[in-house]
């Protein structure tokens, strides 16, 4: 893990929700400090406990850590999307007149921020500016938890495709200079926009259209955002950590995203599994025999039985095979992770683990 | 809207929905699968469906899961719906030359209709749900459709698609459609939620804010399920720091603690659950299928009893 850290500027943590990746983002940001680097852990939507760990407010800019005391720095940042999408436009709009038509389009409030990618576009964008600003020599991204930890690639392409010129021009109703037969793609343009339309009513279309044309103008910027983060994704100097948990699905899971992720070029430099076994699991059989054999001597049978059936479960899920060659496991906690004495626990471990 | 104005319109092939949702990470789309199990063995016929671009129940019952249902069990199919698809099927339905169609509506349009418009995604899902409701050509010949949906932010959007949709699409047949599906999100004799959560303090908090939430939107109080329960001594002893068992007794009062707090919030929802929390057990095997028929039989015994 030190060289992780040593070796990277900037480390994306991915994984399927529910795995614990905020924690661990959080506790790899600590790890990092410890290691005396000045780091940035940008988090998507924390627990209220855990922003309060970190001193994550209601504010946009990032904040120090507070009760910290390492060899190096640790700040914080929240990803409000709705927030970043708005302060985005705002620097990117080429006049004031393009960015108040966007935000006074009806249906942007909600189009910014249920847009598909519009959340990983955001993160992106921050990232970015943080990881190329120079202020800190690490920066953490924590990704939003989707049901599928691919999600989070394929957003920035989904979010192009909407701001497509071609499919805009579609929707506005456009088809010159497209290269394309005209006639045909006119035909279409009209069916799809009668369909829509006799679907949702033609106010509902007009501002639909609106939504295009204010959008079309800041469409290039935000192309060309996309392309500088693919590229800053795929630089070796940028880590991809898997997180995941020791369940079946999750590990197939995992497998398929590893894949995508080596077919992509991207690098996977390590699979955190978190909770692969509680603390109190023996390290090794003997242990556990005397551990069963002492609970039944001391006269509690449904304890001992217990005791084997789950020391079973979770010697048996660790010798699962994975198949990653970078594989770390983390102990269940026996407390929550929330605050920070826990979360340094949980940095001490990874910088442990090797 | 009453239940009754349904009645006429019920085609034979009508059926129940079970939308099963939870956090990530709760075992949710086990929960589903055994609940169609539940319902198998009470002789109904079911399909188990599950949404978004992959397959969960593919490798974990290493079988091919596409948009046309596979038989698994006796009375038991399941599918995989996709988004695009459906919102496909949807518009299809309303375009005149279904040939032109099919080459208009190709994928990269697809994709972004769905990404730009807000609920359509979520709508195209739930109007191919309630197909069968709502058109009496329609047919699907099942007792229940349980949904292994998404998790808890995206599932409310799910829920809140037809109100949300309606107040920016106030006019067209998308409005008339919201209005239609928003009756039968709200209609007891139509849909079932079953709320799947974990004896932890972040899932149980949110499983009751959700709870609060599904009965805000829909009228419906949801079941609540609470997965993984250890089944433990009432007393646990307090064995001496040497004891090579000590460590593990600890814990386990620790996860005795846990639970009944856990339970107890559950419990207090009140009026915002339905009936009592169905316990379900933590089963140690690393077997699917086992998994499932162990979670089939807690539920089958339903609430009342441990895990």
């Amino acid at each position: 893990m030190r060289e992780l850290i040593e070796a990277h500027r900037v480390i994306v943590c991915t994984g399927s929700g529910g795995v614990g990746k905020t924690t661990t983002s959080a506790a790899l940001g600590i790890a990092a400090a410890r290691t005396g680097k000045r780091v940035l852990v940008l988090t998507i939507d924390p627990a209220r406990r855990l922003a309060t760990t970190l001193g994550i407010g209601t504010g946009a800019e990032d904040v120090l850590v507070p009760g910290q005391d390492y060899p190096g720095t640790l700040w914080a940042g929240a990803i409000d999307p709705a927030r970043i999408f708005a302060d985005y436009i705002e620097r990117h709009a080429r006049t004031r007149a393009v960015a108040d038509r966007l935000f006074a389009n009806a249906l942007y409030r909600q189009l910014s921020t249920t847009l598909s990618g519009s959340q990983e576009f955001t993160s992106l964008s921050r990232l970015l500016d943080a990881a190329t600003g120079g202020a800190y020599d690490l920066v953490i991204l924590d990704t939003p938890p989707t049901g599928h930890a691919t999600d989070f690639l394929l957003a920035p392409q989904r979010l192009n495709a909407v701001f497509d010129s071609a499919i805009v021009s579609l929707f506005m109703g456009r088809t010159a200079g497209l290269g394309l037969a005209s006639a045909a793609w006119k035909r279409s343009v009209k069916i799809v926009l009668g369909a829509l339309t006799f679907l949702t009513g033609s106010a509902f279309v007009a501002t639909f259209k609106d939504f295009f044309a204010a959008a079309d103008a800041i469409a290039p910027d935000i192309r060309e955002t996309n392309l500088l983060a693919h590229r800053l994704l795929l630089d070796p100097s940028t880590a991809f950590v898997l997180i995941s948990s020791f369940d079946s699905a999750k590990i197939e899971e995992g497998r398929a995203f590893r894949d995508e992720l080596l077919a992509a070029g991207y690098h996977l430099r390590k699979v955190v599994v978190n909770r692969a076994w509680p603390q109190w699991t023996p390290a090794d059989a003997a242990q556990r025999a005397a551990t069963g054999r002492a609970l039944l001597e001391s006269g509690h049978r449904a304890l001992a039985d217990l005791h084997d059936e789950l020391s079973g479960y979770y010697m048996a899920r660790r010798t699962l095979h994975t198949g990653f060659p970078d594989l770390v496991t983390i102990a269940e906690m026996d407390e929550p992770v929330l605050g920070l004495k826990a979360l340094e626990g949980l940095a001490e471990r990874l910088l442990r683990s090797g | 809207m009453a239940a009754g104005s349904f009645a006429k319109g019920r085609a034979r092939s009508a059926h129940r929905i079970v939308f099963v949702t939870g956090k990530g990470g709760v075992g949710k789309s086990a929960v589903a699968a055994a609940t169609a199990l539940q319902l198998a063995r009470a002789g109904q016929r079911v399909l188990l469906v599950e949404l978004g671009s992959r397959s969960f129940y593919g490798p974990l019952l290493g079988m091919q899961i596409g948009a046309q249902a596979v038989p698994w069990r006796a009375g038991i199919g399941i599918a995989r719906w996709d988004v695009e698809s459906a919102l496909r099927e949807y518009i299809g339905h309303y375009l005149v030359f279904q040939a032109a169609a099919d080459k208009i509506l190709n994928n990269a349009v697809m994709k972004a209709l769905v990404a730009a418009a807000p609920g359509l995604a979520e709508l195209a899902i739930l109007g191919k749900l309630t197909a069968p409701m709502r058109h009496a050509w329609y047919r699907r010949d099942v007792d229940a459709v349980v949904v292994d949906a998404y998790a808890t932010g995206h599932f409310m959007a799910l829920l809140r698609a037809p109100a949300g949709l309606s107040r920016t699409v106030a006019t067209g047949a998308l409005h008339k459609h919201t209005q239609t599906l928003a009756g039968l999100l709200a209609d007891p004799a139509v849909c079932e939620y079953r709320l799947v959560t974990m004896a932890e303090e972040m899932p149980i908090a949110e499983a009751c804010e959700m709870a609060r939430a599904i009965r805000g939107e829909t009228g419906i109080a949801p079941g609540l399920v609470c997965n993984r329960l250890l089944a433990l001594p009432q007393r646990l002893p307090a064995l001496a720091s040497d004891h090579p068992g000590a460590a593990f007794v600890r814990q386990m009062a620790r996860v005795a603690r846990r639970q009944s707090a856990g339970l107890a919030a559950l419990e207090a929802l009140g009026d915002d659950r339905a009936d009592g929390v169905i316990q379900l057990p933590f089963v140690a095997t690393t077997d699917p299928i086992h998994l499932l028929e162990s979670l089939a039989d807690a539920l089958t015994r339903g609430a009342g009893a441990g895990p």
